[in-house]
């Protein structure tokens, strides 16, 4: 079965034109944002820039961490990071405060990580599984695990998958999102997410077990 | 254990990491400032040359319908070849 890539692939949004209808409607929105956010979008969307700065400050730490899952490059995590906050002030307008900022933003990561994927996927050397790592840190006591090494191992790992492999299991067992969260960030269906997910971790099991390793069923 | 267990293992782990410090604002202010005069001016060229361009075709169209429904051209067209 495929599925077709469209809520991953939008196109960013159209360039913001400050307006007073926008900002209006902004502070008609449901109070499913904090105050704080509110001010600051209806001031963004008036071309205040400081007011966006400080909407990004806040929630930059985040974003930060998310996209470090999808590239352990820091040029590369750098230009990720500033593509959501770029991709969010274009579509800033287009934000209709159904839910909370964040969660918005969170959507705008998985779409700019994922395109990154994407875009790089031709790029993947023929990486190998990285079987020794993986066995150390396997029998090493959990809280004795290098949090680094670990984050490195599992990234090699997931990049030998194709991207919406990757990104279901990055999002259900990295991020641990429930399936509905992985769903709603996606913009797949709940089926959907749970039939990706398995054929990724059957993808994942076959990468294992053809590098060497003898899995339980 | 099997791929699942593998991967939270490792998952568990990977969430303690500490992130790298990044701060962008300073880069994206100044992408969402300056694109937009760039990008005016971009579509500004766009319909410069579109309407460049438009013009002699709509000349040319026009000239081209007066001709094609001219009443007579059917009547002329037929006698050329004996004139000739």
């Amino acid at each position: 079965m495929e599925f077709a890539d469209q809520q991953l692939d939008l196109e960013p949004a159209a360039l913001m034109v400050p307006s007073v209808e926008a900002t209006e409607r902004v502070h008609s929105m449901r109070p499913a944002m904090s105050d704080e956010d509110l001010e600051e979008i209806g001031a963004g969307l008036n071309g205040d820039g400081d007011a966006y700065a400080r909407l990004m400050r806040r929630h930059q730490p985040r974003v930060v961490s998310r996209m470090w899952k999808f590239t352990r490059n820091t040029a590369d995590h750098a230009d990720l990071v500033q593509e959501v906050f770029v991709q969010a002030y274009l579509g800033l307008r287009n934000y209709r405060g159904d839910a909370p900022f964040e969660h918005w933003l969170a959507r705008i990561a998985t779409r700019v990580g994922y395109r990154f994927w994407k875009n790089n996927a031709r790029e993947r050397s023929s990486q190998t599984v990285p079987v020794e790592d993986l066995e150390n840190l396997l029998f090493t006591d959990p809280l004795a695990v290098d949090p680094r090494q670990a984050g490195g191992t599992l990234h090699t790992l997931l990049d030998m998958l194709p991207p919406r492999d990757r990104l279901v299991l990055v999002l259900r067992y990295l991020e641990e999102r429930s399936v509905e969260e992985t769903a709603d960030l996606t913009g797949w269906t709940q089926t959907m997410v749970k039939v990706q997910s398995w054929r990724a971790r059957k993808k994942l099991r076959k990468l294992l077990e053809e590098a060497g390793m003898e899995l339980e069923r | 254990m099997n791929e699942l267990d593998i991967l939270k293992k490792l998952a568990s782990a990977a969430r303690r990491e500490e992130v790298p410090h990044v701060d962008v604002c300073q880069r994206v202010l100044a992408v969402i400032s300056a694109p937009e005069d760039e990008l005016n001016r971009c579509l500004a060229w766009i319909a410069g040359l579109s309407a460049a361009a438009a013009i002699p075709a709509t000349i040319l169209a026009f000239q081209t319908l007066e001709v094609m429904s001219d009443p007579l051209r059917e009547f002329f067209s037929a006698f050329g070849g004996i004139l000739l």
